[in-house]
């Protein structure tokens, strides 16, 4: 792993509106971000790990640019540049968002069209003749297809995929077009144990610096280097995954507790 | 599934007869029949599943059917037969009914070339057709987004009708069940709203920037279908010629 920062994040707020006066001017928020700051290294794998509401997603929305700029105060760093509204398109290609429901990443008909749009609209972006040369967009949805296991599923209807091959398919979607930092939210939601495992050695494969948010500890312990806990929009613990996922007393304070795998050696 | 034809002339000869079918005046039986001799052709030359065709054609017929129904009473003209229903009269006008034979009959061929257009094409297929029309790449990507999400609210409405169903112990009265068909429909634009609002940030998580750039097949087109696509546009607008200069 290198030490190269490519992510920093410093002193971030973020409130959702809540309600709004006659004539659209906001009334009340309400506080999702409370001066969150930390930064990941190159190839880091972090967890964010937190209750319901503790500000996982937003945190993870904020980094990839998909927040509304005007409730927001701080500052993010994309590998060294400041993100804001000028520079968001090109600051997206260095980052693959992956969403919690499938559904919402695949929304073309077929599988082959949503694993080539991100790609598409990059090279369109840079008036790149790939754009439109549709056997390299085929090699490349193929390849990036191969990547997550689900080789010739390019002419698929998307809808009647299983849910796990959605999943891998979502990853396929921001792989194709190559990001140094990967943003998973909750990848092993709703999977199958065996579609668990082999999407966790899936991505703990691949040089990437991620960022995941999760509820599955287990995961969390096992697969990343670095863990955030979050708790009411603040960062209550940042460090090694081992540690901080050993300590049921903290957990238990926080609103979590210990992964499986732990519960049942305390419990004996 | 298919022919001989690309989708884009498929597309192309079904909007070419569409348009020729509905500028033909009224009372032009005659060349109505040459279009219907037209559309045969053309239904032969697509190749759609025919027991499909002629479930689909009168069911949607019954459409145009039910809004031109009151045109013979409507329109102005010397009067046929009057129908008296005591509270009014209502008039039955030669003008109404050949306007009204005439709707039925453009209607029906319209929808029978649709009809076949649509059984012999994927709708994939069809949607990649309309945009090597060059209809505006907005509005085709907005008929992708609304036919990929049918199945999804059609999956969510079917999972609030059995969470409702699920809780029903006793038979629903009618003014019960629409009650809760009512907060239904409101659960489910609801989770439209949030699931459009997802959608855009995956989309645009992914390099969007408000133009959709569309991945196309370059297949080049062969010199029988240049003759094919020459002849189903000729014949419309000989058609056409003949009824302007009233030939027949």
């Amino acid at each position: 792993m290198e030490n190269k920062k490519i992510i920093e994040v410093k002193g971030l707020h973020y409130r959702y509106p809540v309600s709004r006066r006659l004539g659209g001017e906001v009334s009340s928020y309400k506080e999702a971000l409370r001066g969150v700051s930390f930064s990941a290294s190159k190839g880091e794998k972090i967890s964010i790990i937190g209750p319901n509401g503790a500000g996982k997603s937003t945190l993870m929305l904020n980094v990839a640019g998909l927040m509304e700029e005007k409730y927001r105060k701080g500052e993010i760093f994309i590998a060294g540049r400041k993100l804001n509204g000028k520079n968001i398109y090109d600051i997206r290609e260095k980052i693959g968002f992956v969403f919690q429901d499938p559904n919402d990443q695949l929304f073309s008909v077929k599988v082959f069209d949503d694993v080539a749009f991100g790609l598409v609209n990059y090279l369109s972006k840079k008036k790149d003749r790939r754009a439109g040369d549709r056997k390299y967009l085929e090699k490349i949805v193929r390849d990036s297809l191969k990547k997550v296991n689900i080789a010739k599923a390019e002419d698929e209807i998307s809808h009647f995929l299983s849910f796990g091959e959605k999943k891998l398919v979502s990853l396929a979607t921001v792989l194709s077009y190559d990001p140094e930092i990967l943003i998973l939210d909750e990848p092993t939601g709703n999977l199958d144990p065996k579609n668990r495992s082999d999407f966790i050695k899936l991505i703990g494969d691949m040089e990437k610096t991620m960022l995941i948010a999760t509820h599955d500890l287990d995961m969390a312990y096992d697969f990343s280097d670095r863990c955030i806990v979050l708790n009411r929009g603040k960062i209550v613990s940042d460090g090694n995954p081992k540690k901080i996922l050993n300590d049921r007393d903290f957990l238990t304070g926080v609103g979590l507790d210990l992964p499986l795998m732990l519960r049942r050696i305390s419990d004996r | 599934m298919g022919g001989i034809l690309n989708i884009r002339e498929k597309l192309i000869i079904t909007l070419v007869n569409i348009f020729f079918i509905v500028s033909v005046r009224k009372g032009q039986y005659l060349i109505l029949s040459l279009y219907l001799l037209v559309g045969i052709f053309i239904l032969l030359l697509f190749k759609p599943d025919l027991k499909k065709l002629i479930r689909r054609v009168p069911l949607v017929f019954l459409y145009p059917f039910c809004i031109s129904v009151f045109i013979p009473f409507l329109s102005e003209g010397r009067v046929i037969t009057r129908i008296d229903l005591r509270i009014f009269t209502l008039t039955v006008t030669d003008n109404g009914l050949t306007v009204f034979t005439t709707v039925l009959i453009k209607s029906f061929l319209c929808i029978l070339l649709v009809a076949s257009l649509l059984l012999s094409s994927d709708e994939m297929e069809l949607l990649g057709g309309l945009r090597k029309i060059h209809l505006p790449p907005i509005i085709v990507s907005i008929i992708y987004l609304m036919y990929r999400y049918a199945f999804l609210i059609m999956e969510e409405s079917r999972t609030r009708q059995m969470a409702i169903r699920s809780r029903v112990f006793k038979r629903y009265s009618y003014s019960t069940v629409n009650k809760k068909m009512t907060h239904l429909m409101s659960n489910l634009f609801i989770k439209s709203l949030d699931r459009a609002e997802n959608i855009y940030r995956s989309m645009e998580s992914r390099g969007f920037d408000g133009n959709f750039y569309m991945i196309e097949d370059k297949k080049r087109m062969g010199i029988l279908n240049v003759i094919v696509l020459l002849v189903f546009i000729l014949l419309p607008m000989g058609l056409k010629t003949i009824e302007l200069l009233d030939i027949i």
